[in-house]
């Protein structure tokens, strides 16, 4: 019999197969990407990394080098999309972080998705569809929160809120404090018609047509219409294919970073307790470096996969092979190919090792091989 | 299922008795025994007793789906969780302390005993001033009696251990009450359970 050689890969794994094979059929691309970035990119762009701690070194020209934190600013800055021919890719890549509760680095590896150049409704709707497949193919049980950047940043701005408050608002909203906004606008005096706006959209959050509905009634700007006109275009496109499954409108969801400018979402399935996919619209970040074009992607977070398919961990290997010094090697050999070949995993040994499980152990004699009686 | 770490003692105690009222009771808690995991099936509740600096973990790792935090905590912490509402009990204030006597020294660097560094360092660099931070765990009061800081940074109830001390309060940095806490994807995927609990808390509390 022949081993299946899928066999082998860990569930993990396999979904990442599986997701690129998702992100080929829909004309995607995979970049591979080098390593290392010039430092200074992170230095100059500060404001679009969650955290600031980058690992750097120094290459035998003195250019100080990072291993990279992040996968999105080396593509903004490297695409070689225009308006006339866009650019659509997948990449599986380590970036280095952080790890807050731990406080050193850690390796992460990040399966993302980027579509960069003139968008328009089909783009959005395609990163959309294809974050919403990727949450599937890990689990049936996941939802996307999707929202709209613009729709508060434009209310911040059309009643004129700016600097710390601004940005204290919006860590409110991030955490869905409303309790302590409404003190914390109170005690800087924002004005009782601003403070019932800003309540009602901290508090906007749900079933996708009702939400949307209730945004409606507090949008004061053109800008803010516009945001929902986008968010509403979207979803109905994502509704007559029969992808808006688990879609829900979340305006809390701001973002933790400046990168994104327009749609935001993020994914999350049950059983892992942080989101397992982010992403959004990042034109901003490209017409910072002199591009005038727009982009759209996501990120998913392959290490929290570990967390949903923990003691999937089956035998260390299928069948033990034990011999003797004085053993036949050459019929030793045979006989555990012989195993190998009815599709088992086979080791052989002189004695059980400790530390290896396993399903069944042989003692080899010159009869052939003889099952010994173990408890795994 | 719904999952709550609740602090062990007096606050987690009073909790209960809040939640008991919205129909989130559990029998199990009055037997005062050393189970740490207590469970009422019939209120569909399980309930986590932990240390209470340790509940915004527990919440942050999804362990549990909801939690109740002093706001102490919280903001020396940062975690990544979903505030959802001041329970109002719990009321206490986070506070610079010092000798009754004391008359600060801006010309040096300030000694600060405190085991919240995170809120400490925040409070002092807006105040633009420097300070060097001595960590304590427990009995932070003696710091400043024996010497090895000027100031300490604690939370204050009644002032009476500050008072037994000779210590008095110099600044209040924040008050500080127990909050609601909500994991992201709990918040998510127990969404009705969660919403409802917030909407009878904000009832009976408001009562």
């Amino acid at each position: 019999m022949e081993r299946n050689w899928t066999d082998v890969l860990r569930r993990e794994e396999k979904i990442t197969l599986e997701l690129r094979a998702l992100y080929e059929q829909y004309g995607y691309r995979k970049y591979r990407m080098g390593k290392f970035e010039e430092y200074e990119l992170y230095l100059e762009n500060k404001n679009f990394l969650k955290s600031k701690n980058i690992i750097t070194f120094h290459d035998l020209d003195g250019r100080v080098l990072a291993l990279k934190p992040d996968v999105t600013l080396s593509i903004a800055k490297n695409t070689h999309a225009t308006e006339a021919s866009r650019e659509k890719f997948y990449y599986l890549e380590n970036v280095y972080r952080l790890d807050k509760p731990s406080g050193s680095y850690r390796e992460i590896s990040q399966l993302g998705l980027e579509y960069i150049g003139k968008l328009d409704g089909i783009a959005s709707y395609e990163v959309l569809c294809l974050a919403r497949k990727t949450l599937r193919a890990v689990s049936e049980s996941y939802r996307i929160q999707l929202s709209h950047v613009g729709f508060l940043f434009s209310l911040l701005d059309g009643l004129g809120i700016e600097g710390p408050l601004r940005q204290e608002i919006l860590e409110f909203i991030r955490g869905k404090r409303v309790h302590e906004m409404k003190a914390g606008l109170e005690s800087a005096q924002v004005a009782q018609a601003a403070v019932q706006l800003l309540l009602s959209a901290a508090g906007l959050c749900g079933e996708f047509a009702a939400t949307l509905k209730a945004a409606r009634t507090i949008a004061i700007t053109q800008s803010m219409t516009d945001a929902l006109n986008e968010l509403e275009s979207v979803y109905a496109l994502l509704q007559k294919t029969g992808q808006a499954e688990n879609i829900l409108l979340d305006f809390s969801l701001v973002g933790d970073s400046d990168y994104y400018g327009g749609l935001i979402f993020q994914g999350y399935v049950q059983g892992i307790p942080r989101a397992l996919l982010a992403g959004g619209y990042y034109g901003n970040l490209l017409k910072k470096f002199g591009r005038d074009l727009d982009a759209i992607g996501f990120a998913v977070y392959l290490n929290e996969l570990d967390l949903l398919f923990r003691g999937q961990k089956k035998m260390d290997v299928d069948a033990l092979v034990l011999y003797r010094e004085s053993d036949s090697f050459e019929q030793v050999i045979l006989a555990a190919q012989k195993l190998m070949e009815q599709g088992l995993r086979v080791r052989m040994e002189r004695e059980k090792p400790e530390e290896i499980s396993c399903q069944c152990i042989y003692r080899f004699s010159e009869n052939g091989l003889k099952e010994e009686l173990h408890h795994a | 299922m719904l999952n709550i770490a609740l602090p062990k003692g007096r606050l987690g105690d009073q909790v209960h008795e809040i939640f008991s009222k919205i129909g989130y009771e559990c029998a199990a808690i009055y037997e005062n025994d050393r189970r740490l995991v207590l469970e009422s099936p019939e209120n569909n509740v399980r309930y986590l007793l932990v240390k209470p600096s340790d509940v915004a973990i527990y919440v942050e790792y999804g362990a549990a789906d909801v939690g109740v935090v002093g706001k102490d905590i919280l903001l020396d912490a940062n975690p990544d969780v979903y505030e959802l509402l001041d329970l109002g009990i719990g009321k206490c204030r986070l506070a610079v302390a010092g000798p009754e006597d004391y008359v600060e020294d801006r010309d040096r660097v300030l000694r600060v005993a405190t085991k919240f560094q995170t809120v400490t360092k925040k409070y002092y660099s807006s105040l633009n001033r420097e300070i060097e931070i001595v960590k304590l765990n427990g009995s932070i009061e003696l710091a400043p009696i024996l010497g090895l800081t000027d100031v300490i940074v604690d939370i204050v109830e009644s002032g009476k251990t500050l008072k037994e001390n000779h210590l008095k309060v110099l600044q209040t940095i924040v008050p500080v009450s127990a909050r609601l806490i909500a994991n992201r994807s709990s918040y998510l995927f127990k969404n009705d359970l969660i919403t409802q609990m917030v909407k009878k808390l904000e009832e009976v509390l408001h009562q």
